[in-house]
Formats: structure tokens, sequence, C-alpha cells
């Protein structure tokens, strides 16, 4: 149980770290402007109500590239120095040699920047929440609750992966390097869908067809699976609703699990 | 028991050996004195044995048991060479968070006071000097009476006031019962608080003795120049008679003597003076510097 000591001393350590708290008031005040901005144009949209569904629907559907590249950003960047940064300064040796295994500075140490990325995320959420509840006719607290809470768990996804950067290559500019290509791998190669066309083409030999297990194909990406998971949530659950969900927390749990086995033996 | 011991351990990077085919062992209760120059392979012998790095081949055991098994790593204190601290967290809360991960209780304020960082406890680690950082983690090393201390040069980078304060420590803690190994590249640090001393050279260990046992063990301890009068041919003739003479050299009127031993010089003087008159006599003991310059090959 161990973890929790290290998680502990993580959200201590970071939440001292002024880079940290920039980093969650620019997500902050962007979250909260692209609310009240998005809010603006649902509001606009003909045959719509200004609802939180609608607003909802429109910020991880048409304007998911806005959420999802936000929360990647924040996500990554909460969790890329997680333990190259201990490495480079040496502070990892004065933490392995107190009594904590590997599998305890892994998840205690991603438990603890998670739980950092919540609270900014929180915050985020109650500055968009006052913009609902003053520019909004109606509030749907089950339509709020369920974008808040799959937006977090994305981002916990994403602070799995940089963490899984972290422990597995030794230098900090290389890890940025990797965490920044990953970013721009899944939003440009395959948030736009052009890996996952190109994929079909290989198997259907048509770019107009689109063959009934795209989505599935699609949904491997954490940003789609996020947006059709957020849109079942609110219309309902169909088979390509459930696996998205399953997508979504391998996403959250896989690279913390290759962290730990890549951490595992590495040398300090 | 065995505090420390390693079976043919060799760390490889790449084509580099680091450490070649090593035996070790510390037995319980002893201060151990582990020397090398630096890049001899004293860190990353040590870093195999904490689990730090993953050994190429061979075995090592803590305290007769699996050096990652968590009990066992909490009867261990470890002052590493190359650490780094938390710049945002105080000296207290580093230590606090050593008690917390052990598991133990223990005084905090004493164990500060302890290393000399009184008053020091609240500041942030980051704006400490590097020897107090050493002492900060030299403190969480002491948290909870650790079985075994393992101290990687831990005198490197203090003045010798702090210097002396960490051979205290470490002098301290044996007489608790704690077992200590203590790296350093410099003989000094060392001679005054270890039983033992193992020194290492190119990755592999070149001698284990006691400091009187090292002593005996390299050739030509003791120097004696003689200045006679009268058959100088001869009275080094009767030097070269006396057992535990290594070498003798003779020049003008001088006979100098090398003696393994420095009880040889007086019965050299004795046979000397059978076969000529000895008008003056010098005499020059290696210090142990020499002799741990004459293992590592450095001056």
């Amino acid at each position: 149980m161990s973890w929790r000591v290290v998680a502990e001393k993580e959200v201590r350590d970071s939440a001292r770290s002024r880079s940290l708290w920039v980093l969650m008031t620019v997500f902050a005040v962007a979250f909260a402007g692209g609310t009240y901005l998005y809010g603006f144009i649902a509001g606009l949209e003909p045959g719509l109500e200004s609802s939180t569904e609608a607003f909802v629907g429109l910020m991880t559907g048409q304007a998911s590239f806005y959420t999802t590249s936000l929360v990647a950003i924040v996500g990554l960047m909460t969790g890329y120095s997680t333990v190259v940064g201990e490495r480079e300064s040496g502070s990892l040796k004065l933490l392995l040699g107190l009594p904590h295994s590997r599998m305890d500075v892994v998840v205690g140490k991603t438990l603890g920047r998670a739980t950092m990325l919540t609270a900014g995320m929180i915050v985020g959420f109650a500055a968009a929440l006052a913009v609902l509840l003053t520019s909004y006719q109606s509030f749907s607290t089950t339509a709020f609750l369920a974008f808040a809470v799959l937006t977090t768990l994305l981002g916990v996804a994403y602070v799995g992966v940089a963490v899984l950067a972290s422990a597995s290559i030794r230098s900090q500019t290389r890890v940025t390097a990797v965490v920044v290509g990953v970013f721009v791998f899944l939003k440009f190669v395959w948030d736009s869908s052009l890996l996952p066309r190109l994929l079909t083409y290989s198997f259907t030999g048509s770019f107009v067809d689109t063959p009934e297990w795209f989505d599935y194909l699609m949904n491997i990406g954490p940003n789609p699976a996020y947006s059709t998971v957020v849109s079942s949530s609110l219309e309902g659950f169909d088979a390509v609703g459930y696996y998205s969900l399953v997508v979504l927390l391998l996403w959250m749990l896989a690279p913390v699990a290759l962290a730990y086995l890549k951490f595992r033996n590495s040398d300090v | 028991m065995s505090a420390v011991e390693a079976r043919a351990l060799t760390k490889r990077y790449g084509d580099v050996t680091a450490v070649e085919n090593l035996d070790l062992e510390i037995e319980e209760g002893e201060v151990f004195g582990f020397l090398g120059p630096n890049g001899a392979g004293k860190t990353t012998t040590i870093d195999v044995l904490l689990s730090y790095k993953q050994p190429t081949s061979g075995e090592v055991e803590l305290l007769d048991s699996d050096p990652r098994d968590r009990d066992v790593r909490r009867e261990v204190g470890i002052l590493p060479e190359d650490f780094g601290v938390y710049p945002r967290l105080t000296g207290r809360e580093h230590v606090e968070f050593a008690v917390r991960s052990k598991d133990v209780d223990a005084d905090v304020d004493g164990l500060l006071g302890r290393v000399g960082l009184d008053g020091e406890g609240e500041r942030r680690a980051g704006g400490y000097s590097k020897g107090m950082k050493k002492r900060l983690v030299l403190a969480t090393a002491l948290v909870g009476e650790p079985d075994l201390l393992v101290l990687d040069e831990p005198t490197s980078g203090l003045d010798p006031n702090g210097a002396r304060r960490i051979r205290e420590i470490a002098l301290e803690e044996n007489d608790r019962g704690a077992t200590v190994f203590f790296s350093s590249h410099v003989l000094g640090q060392v001679e005054a608080v270890c039983s033992r001393v193992g020194i290492m050279q190119d990755g592999r260990m070149e001698a284990v003795n006691s400091i009187e046992g090292l002593r005996e063990e390299i050739h030509a301890v003791s120097r004696l120049e003689l200045t006679v009068a009268g058959d100088v041919e001869a009275a080094a003739e009767a030097a070269r008679q006396v057992e535990d003479v290594v070498d003798v050299e003779h020049e003008d009127e001088v006979v100098a003597v090398h003696c393994r031993r420095g009880e040889t010089k007086l019965e050299t003087l004795d046979s000397v003076r059978e076969a000529a008159e000895v008008v003056d006599l010098r005499t020059r003991e290696k210090s142990l510097e020499e002799l741990f310059a004459e293992y590592t090959g450095e001056p």
C-alpha cells in the first residue's frame, strides 16, 4: 500500500509547481471561454434550444477538436515529467531507496498526477458551469456530469500515455518530443480519419464505401472513443457505444500497465 | 549472518564492463570501507546491490534476503552518491516522507538535529547547499534505525567538520548494532572508522582486508636509509641477509633498505652494524595514502 505515500508526496510536490498552476489556469480559462463561445454558437443553431445537451453534443461532436486537444495537452503536460524528471534530477534514487516497489512508484506517481489533473479539471468545469448557469435557459445535471466525468477520464488516459513515455525514455527532451509526436499523430493522423481511411482502403479498395466496422476502427483512438461515449451517455448506448467505453477504459489502464513493465527492470 | 553478499557480480553497459565477477561478503556489525578511485565501479556495485540497476550476471543478497523485498528495504538506510532532492518540499517533509514510507515512528526534529540541520527543516530543500542536501538524505537514511546503512561517498563535498560528523554518525550507528557500508575514494575518510576495507580498481575487487592486514600485504612498507662509514658493499650484503627485507640499494655511502614490516628495521640495523659502522640513519613509513595509491595505481 505504499503507493499511497508516493501519491501523497506527488500531490504535495506538484501542487507547489508554478508551471502546473499556470497550466491549470490556462486550461480553466480556455475551457470556460470555450464554453461561453460554443454555448453562444449552440444557441444560434436553428432548431436547437440552448440546452446543456446541445452544448455537450457540440463540445464532443463538431467542436470535439477543441475539447480533446485541450484535454490532451493538459493531460500530457501533467504527466510527461513524472518519471523522467525524477530520473534526471536523481530524486528517483531517493524514492527507490525508501521501501517502495517499482509498482508503488508507477502507480503512486500516476495517481498523484491524475489527482492534480482532476483538481485542475474540476476548476475548469466549475468555471464552465458558472457560464452555463448564467447564460443558458435550461440546465441538465446529468448531461453536464457525464461530460465532466468522461472528459476527466480522457484527461487521465493522457496522463497515463505521458507516464508511459516518461517511464520508458531516459531523457526529458526525448520524452517531450515523443509526447508531442503522440499528440500530432492522434489529432492529425488518426482523428482526422486519415489513417483509419487508408487502413479501410487497404481492406476494401474503396475510399467511398464506409464498411460497418469503420466506427470500431476509428474508435480505437481515444478521442473518437471519448466522443462516442459522451454521446452514448446522452442518447443511449449501442454496441459501438459500449465498445468505445471499453476502449476509453483501456486507454486509461494499458499505458500505465505498460509503463510499469518498462520501468520494472530498468536501470535508474 | 551477512549484511551484504554479492556472488560473481558482473555489470556491463554495452561493451563496457563496469563490475567484473565481484565477490563480496560483509558480516553483520562491521563497518566496511569500500575504497577505490573514481570510475573504479564502486557506485555501479552499490547501484546493483541496492537494485537501482540490474546485474548482468551474479547474485546479490542484503541481510540474507532478496534486496527487493520490502521488509528488507525497511531495514536498509541509503545515502546514494548521485541523488537529488525534491526542491519544492521542505527538509522536514523529506524526513516525514521517509518516516511514512518506512511506516515507523521517528523523531524528525531529532534526526534533523543529529545531521546538523537544526532550524533548517522548514526551508525548501531546493535552497539547500550540496552539503545540506547530503545531510538531509542521510537523515532520511537514518529513519527507523536500519540494520544496514549504505553510504556512497558520504563525505565528498562536505567541509572537514561535516565529514567528521558523518563519520561520527557512522560509528554511533555501528554502536547501536547497524552494519555500515561506507564508500569513498579517499582512504583517510574510512581508515578511522572501518574495521575492514575493500579496494576496488577497474571493476574488480583488488583486496579485502583490515587496514593492518593491507599494510602487511603490501611489500616494502618501511624504508630505512643508513649512512655507513666503511665497506658499503658489505653493509648492503648484510642487509640483504635479514628476513623480510625486500630490496636493498646503495649509492655512495648510503644504503637504502626496503622492509616488508616495520619491525624489520631494527634487525636490519643490527645486522648492518656488524659489517660496517653506521654514522646516520633515516626511516620513512609509508602512509596509508601511499599504500592505497600503490593498490590503485593512482598518485
